[in-house]
């Protein structure tokens, strides 16, 4: 799979605040231990079509996206959770109640830089979808 | 077993729960069957999503993705005739 974030934000893990996630041009979700979702940037918000209000605060797996409570998605941050680390890309097709859509994950979780855990999400654009 | 043959399992099975519900003449027994039906749905959703979403290597198929919407709209029907307290028993379950 291709890598979609930039070094910087890698590298920089610890220093990554709502602000700045609020510069990025893909989604960017940060939850703690009790998946509480306590980043969601701008752009996740764009293409999500929810509001901060209306996520900042809750659980991101029964209160947010109910179709991310998977063996695939769930799954991986309880390992992270487990392993105390994590650096995982997968595929995820959301199809709850929205457009379909799928994307590619990086779940990054590195407690010695960041107590957050986090979810980069860069949306494929379908070449046969009807665009018009 | 193809792919055809499976989504038309599914969809069998969802006619069959849709009429074990909606059919019933005793109301009182509609009212049990309806929160079994909501819970039987949200977990063949579930389980459906588990095993098409796998382990990530690819993303879902465009038939994978109508089956799923098809279950979801049942889902969606169940969940506008049963109680917010159940949605979020069987979220918590789930």
């Amino acid at each position: 799979m291709r890598a979609f974030i930039p070094p910087t934000v890698l590298e920089r893990l610890a220093e990554l605040s709502q602000s700045v996630a609020d510069k990025q041009s893909f989604g960017i979700i940060a939850l703690n231990k009790q998946a509480i979702v306590k980043i969601f940037n701008e752009t996740e918000s764009r293409l999500s079509g929810l509001s901060k209000a209306e996520v900042m605060g809750r659980n991101f797996f029964t209160e947010v996206a109910p179709c991310t409570a998977s063996r695939l998605f769930r799954g991986r941050f309880r390992q992270g959770q487990n392993d105390g680390a994590l650096d995982e890309h997968f595929y995820y097709t959301f199809t709850y109640r929205i457009r379909p859509i799928s994307a590619h994950v990086h779940m990054l979780y590195n407690p010695q830089q960041n107590p957050l855990l986090f979810i980069f999400i860069d949306r494929i654009i379908q070449l046969y979808e009807d665009l018009g | 077993m193809g792919r055809h043959a499976e989504s038309k399992i599914i969809t069998d099975f969802l006619a069959q729960i849709a009429a074990l519900t909606t059919h019933a003449k005793d109301p009182d027994l509609r009212a049990e069957q309806e929160p079994l039906r909501y819970l039987c749905l949200t977990a063949l959703w579930q389980l459906l999503n588990n095993a098409f979403q796998n382990d990530g290597s690819t993303p879902l198929s465009n038939q994978q993705i109508h089956l799923l919407q098809q279950v979801d709209i049942q889902v969606q029907a169940s969940e506008a005739l049963t109680s917010t307290a159940l949605h979020d028993q069987v979220r918590q379950l789930l």
